[in-house]
């Protein structure tokens, strides 16, 4: 096994692990940074997934509408609710992390709690909606 | 007297990874445009140009509601926009790992823009030629 590199040498992710693994417990903020990555690689994805869906749709002719038929089902709406989550937390976050930035003397582990209520309300009022 | 987190934050980015402040700012400024854009896309595909709210779209509401430039520029925007926040994201979240040589971040940063090249091409040519 490696010994353990200096300071400088950790990346983000080996000091995240490091945080997880210490008897120190993880902050709301490291979850809610966590988090941000992965519905950013989750929506990244989906982009992808998304124009290459309609592409295939459009360009086989006329069925556009039979596609948007099926899709139509409620197994579908619970999908679209899902996934406005994951993009309203990597939003919600992503506020956060700009006002960060813009207003440094923010706490950041009370604003990491805000995150967390706004996209729960939002997230419920959102399911709500669409349900 | 303990650093603030945005200068640790900028130290961290610049120590830690080749990729400029100016990107990172950038992910910043896109991620504000992303939410008015993808906002009203949601807003305008779901409520706006279907029948109903509760219906889905159908091809031909598509295809009228393309004419309208404002509508184009909504969709053209929100594709380029989207495709550079994603993919600069993406990219950041690779280098952050570490360990990678100028010649391997000059690869992915090619093979991400090629990708973004081609999505951004498909979806301007091939559905402005789809849907007319």
């Amino acid at each position: 096994m490696k010994s353990i590199p200096t300071e400088s040498r950790k990346n983000t992710y080996y000091r995240f692990w490091e945080r997880t693994l210490s008897d120190r417990r993880m902050g709301v903020g490291s979850y809610v940074w966590s988090l941000h990555r992965v519905t950013g690689l989750v929506v990244a994805g989906y982009l992808v997934a998304h124009l290459f869906v309609l592409g295939t749709i459009l360009s086989s002719g006329g069925s556009f509408d039979n596609v948007m038929g099926v899709l139509a089902k409620p197994g579908v709406k619970v999908g679209e609710i899902i996934l406005i989550w994951v993009v309203l937390l990597h939003a919600v976050n992503g506020i956060r992390l700009f006002a960060l930035d813009l207003v440094p003397s923010m706490d950041h582990r009370i604003s990491a709690y805000a995150v967390a209520g706004v996209t729960a309300v939002l997230g419920i009022l959102v399911a709500i909606f669409i349900w | 007297m303990q650093r603030d987190i945005s200068e640790i934050a900028v130290r961290t980015a610049a120590r830690g990874t080749q990729m400029s402040v100016l990107s990172w700012f950038a992910q910043r400024w896109t991620g504000v445009i992303l939410l008015v854009f993808v906002g009203a896309h949601l807003v305008v595909s779901h409520w706006v140009a279907p029948s109903g709210p509760t219906e889905a779209i159908s091809a031909g509401e598509v295809a009228s509601r393309l004419q309208a430039g404002a509508y184009r520029f909504l969709d053209v925007g929100l594709l380029v926009v989207a495709l550079y926040h994603g993919l600069n994201g993406v990219l950041r979240v690779v280098v952050s790992a570490g360990h990678v040589s100028g010649r391997l971040y000059y690869v992915l940063l090619g093979v991400l823009s090629a990708i973004g090249i081609a999505l951004t091409y498909f979806g301007v040519v091939v559905f402005e030629a789809l849907l007319g």
